[in-house]
Formats: structure tokens, sequence, C-alpha cells
């Protein structure tokens, strides 16, 4: 694994524009840069993906631990959404996509930063803009990216549960450019699957008294949002969601793994797991005195602190309310001073590629830069 | 040409083609899609159709001599999750109270009050 240095493709901007990638600067910073790819051996790609396949699987087991033992206390879901959560997990709610964050260096397993189960973002990046990206400048190498294929069929499979009348709305916040990206794609493979597809903004999702409606006052049988579960309980509107007129993607089972103490709960479950680091509820020995100190319900590396010897950073946010979980510290591997972080996206279950971020600090963020990636197939980079 | 992620075949998509994304969908993007299903919400079949994943609650098996039994029931049915994808489940075979909702003016704004200054994407 390494960082190269590449030179931009002519008329780089209008390329991502037409697109529809309008936000590849934000706050006055570049997100999307093609100065610098990643470039992989097929050997660390298929680590990564052995990997995320063996995360899936233990976040799955972790949701059944939680469900069958009723761990709502402990994972701070109030308690009145448990039958709730069981229901829609016993009766395989389908999920579409979520994404890994992992450290990994290309000399070690890669290890779990987190899962952005819920409302992950970053997907448009990785799916469509970096592969055209990899055609224009390298196209005899390969890349592990085959979201967008993978996003289809996982809408051919919902769309096989679905009366052939059925419409999904997405709704997001549409003043947001990424979220916005990100849910119109998601709607833009589900037409290519064969769905009618409705935009909706979260605010203007109506509730008539016995269901969700959108602004033409039809009933949502089928909802994308990209709004987190642990908001929405919390909200005026959650508690109709009980009532289970209206099907959720991603399902609310997501809520036990979007949360952070999802993370103890892998080590408890799983421990000394490869790709997992040591976490707990509170400060612990077997942290040594390297850790990262994250909020349970916590987005965008807001309210994350690390703490090291000689080191010390944090970012602020108004998270945390709920606690926070503490994990091993594990440095980010460095290239020409960017803390690179890769994002594996996971779609129906199954690994389906990855998008790489970076940042001259270590705690990722929301506007840390996308970069392309590629790899040599069958040898090395 | 070997499908993405089959061993020796490449692991990238074989094309990308987009349809509300970009200049090929910009047109649907800023023209149509907004009025994707508007309409439909007249038609009252549109009303009757419940949650398709909903399964309606399953009557426990009456143990000999149990009082009340006909009134015992659990919920929905199944074992193990994991969002695999299975069989349709038909319009109207299951229905809730809420499928039985008629349109009226609906109350707005109980979602997305939450905010700390971001969306809550990740």
């Amino acid at each position: 694994m390494r960082r190269e240095a590449s030179t931009p493709r002519p008329g780089w901007q209008q390329k991502l524009e037409e697109l529809g990638f309008t936000y590849y600067i934000l706050d006055g910073k570049a997100y999307w840069t093609e100065q610098a790819c990643y470039a992989f051996t097929a050997d660390e790609i298929d680590e990564i993906e052995a990997a995320t396949e063996a995360l899936h699987d233990l976040c799955l087991k972790a949701v059944e631990h939680v469900v069958s033992n009723k761990l709502w206390q402990r994972m701070r879901i109030p308690p009145t959404w448990g039958d709730y959560i069981e229901r829609v997990w016993r009766r395989t709610d389908p999920t579409i996509y979520g994404r890994f964050d992992l450290a990994y260096d290309g000399r070690t397993p890669p290890k779990l930063l987190e899962y952005n189960a819920d409302t992950p973002t970053a997907l448009y990046e990785a799916a469509v803009v970096q592969w055209y990206w990899l055609k224009d400048i390298k196209p005899d190498a390969d890349q592990f990216n085959s979201i967008h294929e993978k996003l289809i069929e996982a809408w051919r499979g919902i769309l096989r549960r679905l009366a052939p009348e059925a419409l999904v709305h997405f709704a997001r916040f549409e003043d947001q450019p990424e979220d916005l990206a990100t849910s119109e794609y998601l709607r833009d493979t589900a037409l290519q699957a064969g769905l009618a597809g409705k935009p909706i903004a979260v605010p203007q999702i109506g509730w008539n008294g016995k269901r969700f409606t959108d602004l033409d006052e039809m009933p949502i049988q089928v909802m994308s949002k990209l709004y987190p579960w642990e908001w929405m309980v919390r909200e005026e509107f959650g508690a109709h969601v009980l009532t289970d007129s209206t099907a959720f993607l991603e399902p609310a089972w997501k809520m036990i793994l979007s949360n952070k103490m999802l993370l103890p709960l892998l080590w408890e479950g799983f421990p000394d797991h490869a790709n997992l680091l040591p976490a707990f509820e509170q400060q612990h020995s077997d942290l040594g005195n390297a850790y990262v100190k994250k909020p349970i319900f916590g987005r965008e590396g807001h309210n994350i602190s690390i703490v090291a010897p000689g080191l010390f950073d944090t970012a602020g946010g108004s998270y945390g309310a709920e606690g926070y979980i503490w994990q091993a510290y594990h440095a980010l591997p460095v290239f020409d001073g960017n803390h690179a972080v890769v994002g594996s996206w996971v779609v129906e279950g199954k690994p389906a590629g990855i998008g790489m971020r970076e940042d001259e600090r270590r705690i990722t963020h929301n506007n840390s830069r996308f970069v392309p990636h590629y790899f040599e197939p069958g040898g090395s980079s | 040409m070997p499908s993405p992620n089959q061993p020796g075949g490449p692991r990238m998509s074989r094309t990308v083609k987009l349809a509300v994304m970009g200049v090929a969908g910009a047109a649907l993007l800023y023209s149509c899609a907004p009025g994707v299903g508007a309409g439909l919400g007249a038609l009252p079949y549109l009303w009757f159709l419940p949650n398709p994943f909903y399964r309606p609650p399953v009557a426990a098996p009456c143990p000999p001599g149990a009082p009340n039994c006909n009134q015992q029931a659990t919920t929905s049915s199944g074992s193990g999750g994991g969002g695999g994808s299975g069989s349709r489940s038909g319009s109207g075979s299951s229905t809730t109270d809420a499928s039985k909702a008629t349109p009226g003016q609906s109350q707005r704004g109980g979602f997305g009050s939450t905010g700390h200054g971001s969306s809550g994407a990740s």
C-alpha cells in the first residue's frame, strides 16, 4: 500500500461536475483530490475484503446477542423500542449498505475503528467518481469497487419483496450536498433496478394519525432515510415508527451497529480477534496509556479524543450526552503527512469496495479528503 | 468478462451508468424527479399497501387445557436476522390498522429537529 503522486486530468473539475459531483470543495478546502492516489497489491485488497466479510459476520452475531439478551439499556436504546427492533431483525428486514472504517497499513491486519452502518456517506465518490477517474487515468488497472452493481442488485432483491406498485421514498436533508448526492445516488440505483423512487426532505415527512405521508399526502410504504435512528427514536414522530406501518432502510436493527457501544461488545465476544481493537465501556488497564475516547452516539469524528504518550488530539462537537467508550489507540498510517483511513463498503452484507480518506489530522471528519485508489490485478502495485 | 469478485476476475464494476445523477440524469433530477409518484396518492388502493415486510401476529399453539388459549398470540415469526432477501409479501396479504388509513392533512416536522449542527450522516 502506498500513496502516489498523480497528475490531475485536464478539466477535472468539469468532469466531476458532469457526474453531478459538485461538492469537490467543502468549506473552502479540497474534498476530492486527484493529485494523488492510493495503490494496493491484489493481496492487500484480498486482505481488506476478507476482513470486511469477517467483521460484518461478527456484527450480525453482535446484533443477535443484543436482541436475544435485550441489552437495550447498555446500548442506550429506549427499551420501548426493543420489541420493534427484535421484530424487524427476526423477519429479516433488508439492509442495503454500510461502511467500515478500517486502519490498515498493508503490513498488519485491518483494524476496525467503527461501523457507519446507518447513515454512511462518501458513497457516490467511492462507487462512481473514482471509477471514472480510473477509466481515464489507469485504464489497465483494477479497482476494488463493484459498489454500483451490488447496489442495483440489492435493490432488485428488495423489489422482489414488494408489490409491483410499491414506491420507495428517499428522505434526506436537501441543503447538505453530500447527503443529497448520497440519497440521490441510492435513488438512481433503485430506479435502475426497476423501483420507483420519490425524494422527500426529512422535515417534510408527515404523519396523518395512522401513516407516514409525503407532501402529496401519499402513504410512505418504504423509506430510505439518511437520518440517524438514534435521533429518530427521540423525536416527536419516533413513536409512530413502532406502528410498523412503514419499512425503513436501513432497518432499525442497524441502530445496534452504528452505535459505538458495539466496539466493546465485539471485543467481549471475540477477544483478540485480528481485526478488532481492545475496547471497553470505561477506562481499562488493557488500554495502557494510549486510547481513543468516542461518544456512544457520535458522527463525523465529533467529540473524539486521542490520548497517547506525547499526543493529545480532540475534536469539538455536541455529542456525548449518552456516554463514551474507550478503544485502544492504533495509529493510522501516514503518507506524505496524511493520515489514511480505508472506508470499506458492505452492500447487502457483502464486501463491495473501498474509498480512501485522508487528513493531516489523526481524527477523520466529514471534510477529510477523498482520494481515488487502484491496484494491479494479480501482482504487486 | 468474469463478474466482479470472482476469483481472477476484475473487482471493479463493468459499467457505471447513471439514471438520475450527472448530466445524463440532470433533466430528470431538475424537472421530473420531484414529481415522481405525485398523483399516485390519489389512487385508493395505494392506501391499503402495508409495510411490505410486516407479518401479522401468529397465533401460538394451544397447550391442552390452557385457559384463554385463543387470545394468546406471538409476534411475527422467523429465526435469525441478517437482512437477506426473501420472497415477495404480496400487497394486501397482510394488513395493519395503519393500512386502513385514509388520506388527510398530515402533521409535519416531527423528524429533523435534532441536528447537532449536522445532518447525521457519517
